[in-house]
């Protein structure tokens, strides 16, 4: 069965940092992009209530809307097309006529904005980066690469 | 508490967190397989089992009427579970509960019943049992674990920090090996607590001085003579883009570093003790000391 595909960058802010959203607690944070694709473990622990997951579970819920959106619009185009085709392919005194109509108006890309009221720091066992929000830091975190409380 | 039972305490918060993970975020088919895990894991860690038997019988002793149901705390008939609000009453009647599904014989599923709509699929109930009922739970060891953990830290610094004692060197034993401190500092603020390094009035004297010490550096390194500048306009006679040390600095944000850097160590610490009492604690006088004795050696780097 054939079907598209089409990749999604995940948007990083201006250090480097892309957004993540815990799939327990639902809070966000952000790691540097390449300290995350250099990491072995699929593993990585929310730096707020400790639980973790796969780091695809992860995404956040306004990446998962920007991809279903645009998924939609691939969708629209390809059925758009599909029809277009079948128009083409109308015969002349044929009872049954193919219209394909306007093209679908695609729905405009989420802007996506990352949260950019964090303050990094750097995690003193794995040495390595973190955007969380100040307040968090005081109440005590969780790293999110070996899960200790920092 | 050891080093050793910090570790063993990092590692059973870790694995639980990941155990109970695997519970949050089941699928229906393993959920009971995941819920058989994380009950025998409690049950093979004291810190958390004999926590939690503390709690039932803190709580049963304040409730001696109310009965600990598991599925009888039902709404009904595949209703939803009705826990006391109490943390105490929680913590108890969800253990009394997870305990009951896993000796039962029917599965996670029947008790998850009535956590999602009429129609829900047997996912959205088991999520939704999990999130209202597993994850509070959950938390509350969670919170249990940072706890002990924080308790762990506090007794591994006491066995190795100083106890009181008249040994003023001894706040200062982490870092004086690496930094020698400034003689002005050591001559108008070792007095004050020599012999008495266990008086946080002692200490407040001290710092007052260092105060002083700061700004008086200050003066003599940007060849400030006019005594009227003090504070944060002292701070900006040095460190503003025409300050007269500007030219040490070869990146302006450095410099504007520096700027925020005394600005604020004036504003935080030494305006407040100039103008009242603080009386430090002996650990926090220490540390306060050993940074202003950092912005001097730092003052004295940019003179040369």
């Amino acid at each position: 069965m054939s079907g598209w595909s089409k990749k999604i960058a995940l948007p990083n802010d201006s250090d480097g940092f892309a957004s993540f959203e815990c799939p327990h607690c639902e809070y966000r944070f952000k790691l540097s992009a390449s300290e995350v694709i250099e990491n072995e473990s699929e593993e990585i622990f929310c730096p707020s209530c400790g639980l973790s997951s796969e780091i695809g579970n992860f995404i956040t819920k306004q990446m998962l809307e920007a991809a279903q959106i645009q998924a939609i619009n691939m969708a629209q185009e390809a059925f758009h097309a599909m029809f277009k085709d079948l128009e083409r392919s109308n015969k002349p005194g044929s009872s049954v006529q193919w219209k394909a109509g306007s093209p679908p108006i695609p729905e405009p890309d989420k802007v996506l904005f990352g949260q950019d009221d964090l303050e990094e720091i750097q995690l003193p066992c794995c040495n390595k980066h973190l955007k969380v929000e100040t307040l968090e830091m005081q109440l005590g975190i969780y790293c999110p690469y070996c899960g200790n409380q920092i | 508490m050891s080093q050793t039972a910090l570790n063993e305490l990092k590692k059973i918060s870790k694995t639980f967190r990941q155990i109970a993970s695997r519970l949050l975020s089941t699928d229906y088919e393993s959920a009971d397989l995941n819920l058989k895990r994380l009950i025998e894991y409690i049950n093979n860690n004291p810190v958390l089992i004999d926590y939690i038997n503390d709690v039932i019988e803190t709580f049963t002793k304040n409730n001696p009427n109310y009965e600990l149901k598991g599925e009888g705390d039902r709404t009904g008939h595949y209703g939803r579970f009705i826990f006391p609000t109490s943390l105490e009453g929680e913590i108890a009647c969800t253990w009394t509960l997870l305990n009951e599904i896993n000796d039962s014989e029917y599965d996670l599923l029947r008790f998850a019943m009535g956590y999602s709509s009429p129609r829900g699929k047997f996912q959205d109930e088991i999520d939704s049992f999990n999130k209202n009922v597993i994850n509070p739970f959950v938390n509350h060891l969670i919170h249990h674990l940072e706890d002990k953990i924080e308790e762990a830290k506090n007794a591994e610094q006491f066995e190795v920090a100083p106890t009181y004692s008249d040994d003023f060197m001894a706040f200062l034993r982490p870092l004086a090996k690496e930094i020698n401190l400034d003689s002005e500092l050591t001559d108008r603020c070792l007095t004050h607590v020599s012999g008495n390094a266990n008086d946080p009035k002692a200490w407040d004297s001290a710092l007052r001085n260092a105060g002083v010490v700061l700004e008086n550096r200050m003066r003599k390194v940007g060849k400030i003579t006019d005594s009227s500048l003090v504070g944060a306009k002292l701070v900006n006679a040095l460190f503003t883009d025409k300050g007269v040390l500007a030219h040490k600095f070869q990146v302006e944000s450095e410099r504007q570093g520096f700027r925020d850097l005394y600005a604020g160590a004036i504003g935080t610490m030494r305006n407040p003790s100039a103008h009242k009492f603080i009386d430090p604690i002996p650990e926090e006088g220490g540390a306060y000391l050993m940074f202003i004795n950092l912005l001097l050696k730092k003052l004295d780097e940019l003179s040369k």
